[in-house]
């Protein structure tokens, strides 16, 4: 069966790691194991100090969060200060 | 301790009424206990500046410090603070700038300039080095910055130099004016420009051509190196930062459903895409600007070649600007924006507060305690960029109307009537910056307690969502651990945006802030700094601030959030329905964690003597204020 969610980027990582200008890509899972944040992020291999949080249907994230098919997961950039 | 480098080791000291300019050997008992920057003027500006003075009145001291990386090849040692009371807040006022000319006033042999009296005519200082004089400034009264700076130029007949000044708001006394230096830089927050104003010192011109001797210039080098290494491969201050200025905030904070929009009636601006940095790159920026030796260069200059605002030219804006001038007004119009930007620097308006009072007379406007009759004839309807336009520059002249915004929310509201406070949203009289509180709870109860009002650089965290998680006890510890460290590049002279937040994870921000900074101070100084030493140095401001406005009678009932953000939930965005919830236990947590009196806010004497502050626990008993 696998899973088919939704992941969207937000802010400056759209444009890094979104082919769509509304930053959102379906990532489809063809097997039906686990698959959580870290996983995601493992695909992505994105650059230290580059995530600051990821919300998975609307609640934050840590890493070892399972991703459900039909899931909505964002990602925001790290920030500070501001 | 004595210091052998780092520092220039003079005092500049300037009375305006005697028309006297007298040099002091820095003293080192300021050195050891302040370290520079903010800790000189929190603490000059206790021991100074008379509980009672009016903030417009010769009294007054308008206190100008570098820090001891200021101007030297230390990365992003670039920045100055201006202290005084502040004449918008009528409590502790500063206002923290970078760009050339902190760098060039070290250069020509001073760390601190106090400025006392006021001139009864509009003078101007010129430093040439050793050479200090106050010279007539009557040609450059009523010109802008940007005039002031080019004719000052001119005056001296040297191209080189750098030049602080103030615009027609500052001498005009409208209680946000800021210093401008380098045409864009602006020394912008709680009225800084206006205690210059009411000095009659138009400008401080310098030309420094000494350079900053170092103890041990090896060991300099090395911790040179090593930040320089950090800065320039960190994927914040590499890539982030030259790319995107502060302007990726945008919509960050849009997405997070805080983005202050129609004056904090929602956090979500519909129309983002038309002022975010993906806007302004594509369509008006030109270049990115360096402050003095730093490899970041995330100020924009933008510049505007076609439409009806064709010819503006600007340095900026930063985020805080897209929403002071864009959502905040309702305003998506991006060129009328960066013209709103240059208009400010011209005039020397603190940008943020002018936006604010702006939108908080607009939306009086909508509610219908303002109409057309009030205003002298604008429409101040929510994105009417040609009726923002024209009341900066009412503001900035105390012109009809703009006279009513140009004293303040507090003022306005007497002229408008009661029911406009609910409306004026500040804290200790001055506007939150951009972010909802509602939208990001921990955090942002920053905004209640900063020692100037409303401000988001006392605290400023890496990593900011991480403390929503976060148990309250534990998230206020966190909160006060987050304002020593950024208080850190502040007493140092450095700027804080690649010093701190700005950095991959907290661990590179903790090397920077604990490790490296001290290690620059020891090396230049020739005395020894510690993470300890530098920490207790950032707490000790902190509780001198704290207790300066103690002094004045501030208490707990002034750290406050306003009642928009605690009991109206936010109609749209991520955050929709949020209101803030957990004020008290945020408070509790805070004051616990600093050390302050839950009931008074006043520090602990505990506190206070740990931080060897005795004689200002007890000067604040001389004056009556309790310390448990």
């Amino acid at each position: 069966m696998g899973k088919k969610f939704m992941v969207k980027f937000y802010s400056y990582l759209r444009e890094k790691y979104s082919s769509h200008s509304g930053g959102e890509e379906v990532i489809i899972i063809d097997n039906d194991g686990d698959y959580t944040i870290e996983d995601l992020k493992k695909q992505y291999d994105f650059i230290p100090g580059e995530i600051g949080c990821v919300i998975l249907n609307k609640q934050m994230a840590e890493d070892d969060a399972i991703i459900q098919d039909g899931n909505l997961v964002e990602i925001f950039p790290f920030f500070g200060g501001g | 301790m004595s210091v052998k480098g780092g520092y220039a080791g003079q005092v500049l000291e300037i009375d305006l009424t005697e028309r006297a300019v007298n040099r002091k050997k820095l003293s080192p008992e300021l050195i050891n206990g302040y370290m520079g920057g903010r800790g000189f003027t929190s603490r000059l500006q206790y021991d100074l500046i008379p509980p009672k003075a009016d903030p417009l009145s010769p009294e007054n001291v308008l206190i100008i410090a570098t820090g001891p990386l200021t101007g030297t090849m230390a990365p992003a040692s670039s920045r100055f603070v201006v202290g005084a009371k502040s004449p918008l807040t009528g409590i502790l006022g500063d206002a923290n700038c970078g760009g050339h000319w902190g760098p060039e006033l070290k250069h020509a042999g001073y760390d601190l300039l106090i400025i006392r009296g006021r001139a009864p005519r509009s003078v101007y200082l010129w430093i040439d080095d050793d050479r200090v004089e106050i010279r007539d400034a009557s040609h450059l009264w009523g010109k802008t910055t940007g005039e002031t700076e080019k004719l000052i130029r001119q005056d001296v007949g040297d191209d080189s130099i750098r030049v602080a000044s103030i615009g027609p708001a500052g001498e005009n006394l409208v209680r946000f004016a800021g210093i401008v230096a380098d045409y864009d830089h602006l020394a912008a927050r709680t009225g800084m420009g206006t205690v210059m104003g009411s000095k009659n010192l138009k400008a401080i011109a310098v030309r420094g051509t000494r350079g900053i001797e170092v103890a041990d210039l090896s060991g300099f080098k090395e911790a040179v190196e090593q930040i320089w290494e950090l800065l320039t491969s960190d994927e914040q201050t590499a890539r982030v930062l030259p790319q995107y200025g502060t302007t990726s905030l945008v919509d960050l904070h849009n997405s997070l459903g805080g983005m202050s929009t129609r004056n904090w009636q929602t956090g979500y601006f519909d129309q983002v895409s038309k002022i975010n940095s993906d806007a302004l790159r594509d369509n008006y920026l030109l270049n990115t600007v360096g402050c003095f030796c730093c490899p970041c260069r995330c100020d924009r200059y933008c510049v505007v070649d076609k439409g009806e605002f064709k010819g503006t030219r600007v340095g900026g804006p930063e985020y805080y600007t897209l929403v002071a001038m864009g959502s905040k007004c309702g305003n998506d119009n991006l060129a009328s924006i960066l013209k709103a930007n240059e208009l400010c620097n011209n005039y020397g308006l603190d940008v943020g507060t002018t936006g604010g009072v702006i939108a908080f007379a607009m939306e009086c406007f909508e509610k219908g305690l303002l109409t057309i009759r009030d205003t002298g004839g604008l429409d101040l309807s929510w994105g009417n960029y040609h009726a923002i336009l024209q009341l900066i520059e009412m503001i900035a002249y105390r012109q009809g109307f703009g006279n009513t915004l140009a004293l303040g929310f507090g003022e306005a509201v007497k002229e408008i009537g009661p029911e406009s406070g609910n409306y004026a949203i500040q804290i200790k009289g001055m506007d939150p910056p951009t972010f909802d509180p509602r939208a990001l709870k921990v955090y942002n109860f920053r905004y209640a307690v900063a020692s100037r009002g409303a401000d988001h650089l006392r605290i400023s965290a890496h990593g900011a969502y991480e403390l929503e998680v976060s148990e309250p006890a534990q998230a206020t510890q966190k909160l006060k651990f987050w304002q020593d460290i950024v208080c850190i590049p502040d007493i140092a002279g450095v700027c804080k945006f690649p010093y701190t937040f700005y950095s991959q994870s907290a661990d590179v921000t903790m090397k920077k802030a604990l490790q490296l900074v001290p290690l620059l101070i020891e090396s230049a100084a020739g005395v020894k700094m510690d993470s300890g030493m530098i920490m207790d140095i950032a707490k000790r401001v902190a509780l001198t601030e704290r207790a300066f406005n103690n002094r004045l009678g501030l208490t707990a009932e002034q750290d406050y959030l306003p009642e928009r953000f605690l009991k109206d939930e936010l109609p749209s965005g991520r955050a929709k329905g949020q209101k803030y919830d957990v004020f008290d236990t945020m408070k509790a947590g805070y004051y616990a964690a600093c050390g302050w009196d839950q009931e008074t806010g006043v520090p602990k004497r505990e506190t206070m003597e740990q931080a060897g502050l005795h004689d200002i626990a007890e000067d604040l008993e001389k004056h009556d204020i309790i310390i448990k």
